[in-house]
């Protein structure tokens, strides 16, 4: 008879194991992305930086927290819209004004956050703090694109992000952002 | 396994695979002794029923996180032990026809009298599986058998194709 203690810790240790295995998957999203944003952007050592941040806090998030698969897609997702934008005035407007550029950023970030929080309030994943991790991704993938025009305009739009997370929770579940 | 509890392993495999590690025990606790008591059954007899039982427990924990939350966790678990018993079962009938073989060869080159008695014991094992086979079909097996006048050289091999695949048969039910 196989001893059974042994063999709960050996099942214990696969399943973190698979969970891991997992959780790298999401390297094929994050990497891409990273490669895009020192692509379009003149600054790849700043976008490789974020984008490390951005991959350990995905793998991180989707092996150990409940439900962090949907976190991570949901930051993913709703990040992508100011990580865009930022790309898109990167290519088209790289003449515009530092203020111009912050203020899309910001107001990018802030959609970004109101959708990734809603997406993960407890009333459609039971989940308490779900809506931060997907926050926190979310800006982490709006700063990649950001980073690009500069280092104030990515911390502007990781603010945006932040703003329009708290927002969202705040508002009634009826309401929409 | 009855039909709450089956309910409640699913319920507990559902919350395991979004990463609720709470329900590892409930899990391990439901799947486990069912797990061993079917591969019990279907390899009796077998030492290594205990080891294949934990290889396919160490695999449904390394691949719970991508189990379709939707099926039926404990068919999906039982679907993977099943596979890994017809795997093991396969693996050995492989094993057994290369040591057939072996020996076989060994006796054409010299055979010790260990040889000897494996072929004997092949040989008695042969002609009970060919004991086992209609008339046509040994009379086409036989080393000396022709193809008769009425029958093409093609529509000959094709019979005698037909009836090895038969004998292999009989010669793996005989193992399984």
């Amino acid at each position: 008879m196989p001893d059974v203690v042994q063999l709960r810790t050996a099942a214990r240790r696969t399943y973190e194991r698979g969970r891991a295995r997992a959780a790298l998957r999401v390297a094929l999203v994050v990497v891409p992305l990273a490669v895009l944003c020192a692509r379009e952007t003149e600054a790849p050592w700043k976008c490789a930086a974020v984008g490390a941040a951005l991959l350990f806090v995905s793998v991180l998030v989707r092996w150990r927290q409940p439900h962090g698969t949907w976190s991570v897609d949901a930051g993913l997702a709703t990040g992508a819209i100011p990580m865009a934008s930022a790309l898109v005035l990167c290519r088209f407007a790289s003449s515009w004004p530092a203020d111009a550029a912050l203020s899309v950023c910001v107001a990018a970030g802030f959609v970004s956050g109101g959708l990734a929080s809603r997406a993960m309030t407890p009333s459609t994943r039971g989940l308490s703090t779900g809506w931060l991790t997907a926050s926190l991704v979310a800006g982490l993938t709006a700063a990649m694109g950001c980073v690009g025009i500069g280092v104030g305009t990515a911390a502007g739009a990781v603010v945006g992000v932040a703003l329009g997370a708290i927002v969202a929770v705040e508002l009634p579940r009826g309401a929409s952002v | 396994m009855n039909a709450p509890q089956r309910t409640t392993v699913h319920e507990a495999m559902v919350r395991l695979a979004v990463g609720d590690r709470e329900a590892f025990d409930t899990v391990f606790a439901g799947l486990w002794p069912e797990l061993l008591s079917f591969v019990r059954r279907a390899m009796p007899g077998d030492s290594d029923a205990e080891d294949l039982a934990q290889q396919a427990l160490l695999k449904i924990f390394f691949r719970i996180s991508d189990f379709d939350t939707g099926r039926d966790g404990v068919a999906w678990a039982f679907g993977i032990a099943l596979y890994e018993v017809r795997t093991r079962r396969r693996q050995r009938q492989r094993r057994r026809e290369v040591a057939a073989e072996a020996a076989m060869s060994a006796i054409e080159g010299g055979a010790s009298p260990e040889d000897l008695l494996i072929e004997a014991d092949l040989r008695r094992a042969v002609a009970e599986a060919l004991g086992e086979l209609t008339d046509a079909d040994r009379a086409v097996l036989s080393p000396d058998a022709g193809a008769p006048a009425p029958l093409s050289a093609a529509a000959w091999r094709k019979r005698r194709q037909r009836a090895v695949h038969r004998l292999r048969a009989i010669w793996r039910s005989r193992d399984a």
